[in-house]
């Protein structure tokens, strides 16, 4: 078996480089008029700008300046405060209570004359928080189209009114990558808005709702599939997320210690320093941090070479759950990364079963021997990368085989020997064994 | 016995050791410390020493009848002790026997668990396999006979058309014989399968000619066999360069071929191609032309899920009518109600009669 010479087989080069630099400048250089809005209210590099058009992170320092049309990406607890009062806050799911996978926060501001706050939400969770103020008005705009049209209207009625947003999207269980898009391929896009605080009167291209906190008609879920919800969904108490959280337990401490670290190189250094620096930390918390990061900064270029160094098996998870989630952010995505695979020089053929592989099976696959033959063999495959993604698959769907080593680069033999435990586990035209029912099960 | 004749024996010992020791004394030959008394060292008659040792002798005889006696009764209290836990063992075996299905009990209670699941939206997988159909077909078939007014679940016949049978010997179906031309999945349609394809389809028409005429021969049988297996070798040696969705329709198709081949020798074959194709203008004649057949519902061939999912709805809508049919005669048949058979004739799920022919 011909195995791959040491390329980068994930290499971007035009696409998604992202050039880290130690000059740390607020001032904007992109060449359309940007406003400042507001300033950033965390401590230096929680937040980190992206001018229009460029590549480059640069981390804010505390009260620097933020500027419209950047886009802005937030460590946990991240906030912005504006010019009239409201302020911006950037959230993450350090305790993991949310049902989407909230992995990063990206927001982008915009000046207006007609609304207090205007600002697109790119991903993740942001709260917005009213000033003193009543009868505020914010526009909440979003990078695709929901139903007609691509923004929100909010009136916040009361001072201090808080409302939350989360965007989450994935491509789901059993949509085949295409090379040709249609009409309509996306991966399934969930808008939700929960009223924390106060009160508001949302209105959207045909609705208008009026909304409190809980208890009462707090909730409101749009996704790409069905739409929006007829009418807001009352709420008896606050999400989880939205309740005061305990961060006291030892891995949420240890959590915002990785994070606190991780923003003092930031600042000190650079943002490419640091994710070089915890990639290659002993701590599996500060890889996996690393690799997220990457995906959220659009570093693939460094994602890429990552996987191509690590044998570790939760690096390659990290990395691929980091792919999955890069990829189902919005239509288009998952193509970007299918031509930038082809411009690092893989085959058609090679970089369409990667894509396949970033995406899931149908449940009619994963009850067809089939499925598992395809991914058995493709661990003989000559491409690093597709036995990779077959061996996370696997390891996935047969949780028997955990113990199977994780052997990318090892030797024929190695690799045969790994292929063939594997086969041992799933004989070819069988399914994997399911676990048996135990007495409680029945 | 022998430990008893041992514990007499050492009992001897002892009293003779006592009556040696007491006549050792009477010679004075011991140290006056030797009973650790010294001087002090009560004096003992040699009279009385000798009718000590005889009492000590025959007490000893005495405790060994009872002791023997002591362990008789232990030994048979022993017995007891066993028949009391043999008792229990069989009491526990008979209570088991109750409570705990049999076999045949416990086959029907999967058989019913497999049921529920055919009946109510089972995965996509087990419906265009034929599994759910069957299950649904079989307990129609128990409910036939037993329900004497039955609504009617009307069948379109253009999806009879795709709906493959067999008789249960072999998995597989001659469905993928069916049209005159195989429609091959995109990978296998490609230039690399070209030679694989043109073979298979030269012998194709001909096993099909051969099975229509009674059985196919077994060479052409040989030969179908091993141009499917060699595709089938090339699609994994040429897997690499397959995306993994096009591989899994491959080889999927290249079973189904496979199991019509095997299908194929089914010594009923020229029937399953004539007459036993599954007939009916409902479920319910549907139901019995296969009975009356012997015929089972085998797997889907590519491009007839839908027609599978459409009949699945329309056996399963039956099912349930049926059963609560049944079971509506059931209740009104009890001792206690007023009119037996009478709520049934009056159950609202009866809407229209089965056509008469």
């Amino acid at each position: 078996m011909r195995h791959t010479p040491i390329l980068p087989t994930l290499t971007f080069l035009a696409l998604f480089i992202s050039v880290p630099s130690s000059a740390q400048t607020d001032k904007p250089i992109s060449t359309e008029k940007q406003y400042v809005v507001g300033f950033n209210l965390s401590p230096d590099g929680s937040l980190l700008r992206r001018e229009p058009g460029g590549k480059r992170w640069l981390p804010i320092a505390q009260k620097g300046a933020i500027y419209t049309g950047d886009l802005l990406l937030g460590l946990p607890s991240a906030v912005i405060q504006l010019k009239n009062g409201m302020r911006l806050e950037l959230d993450n799911d350090i305790e993991q209570t949310s049902p989407f996978p909230i992995v990063e926060t990206a927001v982008r501001l915009h000046d207006s004359d007609m609304f207090d706050l205007d600002f697109t939400m790119e991903r993740g969770r942001a709260i917005v928080v009213n000033g003193e103020k009543v009868k505020t008005k914010v526009r909440v705009r979003f990078p695709f189209r929901i139903d007609k049209d691509q923004h929100w209207e909010l009136t916040l009625l009361e001072p201090g009114t808080r409302v939350g947003f989360e965007i989450f999207g994935r491509w789901q269980k059993g949509d085949e990558f295409k090379v040709e898009p249609g009409a309509g391929y996306a991966p399934l896009i969930d808008v939700i808005m929960v009223v924390l605080k106060g009160r508001v009167q949302l209105s959207t291209d045909e609705h208008q709702f009026h909304m409190k906190a809980p208890p009462g008609p707090a909730f409101i879920e749009w996704d790409s599939r069905h739409g929006l919800d007829e009418l807001p969904r009352t709420m008896k108490q606050l999400p989880p997320w939205a309740q005061k959280t305990d961060l006291t337990s030892p891995e949420a401490k240890e959590k915002i210690q990785i994070l606190e670290k991780f923003r003092k190189l930031v600042v000190t250094k650079s943002p490419g320093v640091a994710l070089d620096t915890f990639i290659h930390s002993k701590n599996p918390r500060e890889r996996r941090l690393a690799i997220f990061a990457m995906a959220a900064m659009d570093d693939l270029d460094r994602l890429a070479d990552t996987l191509i160094e690590s044998e570790d098996f939760d690096t390659w998870d990290a990395a691929v759950l980091a792919l999955r989630h890069w990829i189902g952010r919005g239509p288009g995505q998952d193509q970007k990364l299918y031509h930038g695979l082809l411009e690092a020089g893989l085959p058609k053929v090679e970089a369409a079963i990667i894509m396949q592989l970033l995406h899931s099976f149908s449940d009619f696959d994963l009850n067809c021997p089939e499925c598992y033959d395809v991914l058995v063999e493709y661990l003989r495959h000559p491409r690093r990368a597709i036995r990779g993604l077959a061996y996370w698959h696997l390891r996935r769907l047969v949780p028997a085989g955990k113990n199977i080593p994780f052997k990318l680069d090892g030797t024929k033999e190695e690799i045969n020997r790994m292929y063939t435990a594997w086969r041992k586990l799933i004989p070819e035209g069988k399914l994997p064994q399911k676990k048996a029912k135990n007495d409680s099960e029945k | 016995m022998r430990p008893i004749i041992f514990l007499a024996t050492l009992s001897w010992l002892v009293v003779l050791t006592a009556e040696a020791n007491a006549q050792y004394y009477r010679r004075g030959y011991r140290y006056p410390y030797y009973y650790g008394y010294g001087p002090y060292y009560p004096y003992i008659n040699p009279t009385a020493a000798n009718l000590y040792g005889t009492a000590r002798l025959v007490n000893a005889g005495g405790d060994l009848m009872i002791k023997t006696q002591q362990t008789y009764m232990m030994q048979e209290k022993v017995k007891q002790e066993k028949l009391v836990t043999r008792r229990k063992a069989i009491d526990e075996y008979l209570y088991e026997r109750e409570v705990l299905p049999t076999p045949e009990e416990e086959r029907e209670r999967k058989r019913q668990e497999q049921l529920m699941r055919s009946r109510n939206d089972p995965p996509l997988t087990e419906i265009w396999s034929g599994k759910a159909l069957n299950d649904l077909l079989l307990d129609l078939q128990r409910l036939e006979g037993r329900v004497a007014y039955a609504p009617s679940v009307v069948i379109d016949q253009e999806i009879l058309k795709h709906i493959n049978v067999n008789t249960g010997r072999m998995s597989g179906s001659i469905g993928v014989f069916d049209d005159e031309k195989l429609v091959w999945p995109l990978v296998l349609a490609t230039k690399t399968y070209e030679p694989e394809r043109k073979k298979i389809e030269s012998l194709v028409p001909m096993a099909v000619s051969q099975a229509k005429a009674g059985a196919v021969q077994a060479e052409t049988l040989i030969e179908l066999n091993d141009a499917i297996k060699k595709m089938t070798d090339k699609l994994r040696e040429n897997i690499a360069s397959t995306p993994s969705t096009d591989y899994i329709r491959a080889k999927r198709y290249l079973n189904q071929l496979k199991e019509g081949a095997d299908a194929l020798q089914d010594p009923n074959v020229s029937k399953l191609f004539n007459q036993w194709r599954p007939k009916g203008d409902t479920v319910a004649e549907l139901v019995r032309d296969m009975t009356n057949k012997g015929l089972r519902f085998a797997p889907a061939t590519t491009g007839d899920e839908p027609y599978y999912t459409a009949l699945h709805r329309a056996m399963a809508n039956y099912d349930i009518a049926l059963a609560q049919l049944a079971e509506g005669q059931y209740a009104s048949a009890k001792p206690d109600s007023k009119s037996p058979g009478h709520s049934f004739f009056q159950s609202p799920v009866l809407r229209e009669k089965t056509p008469e022919k």
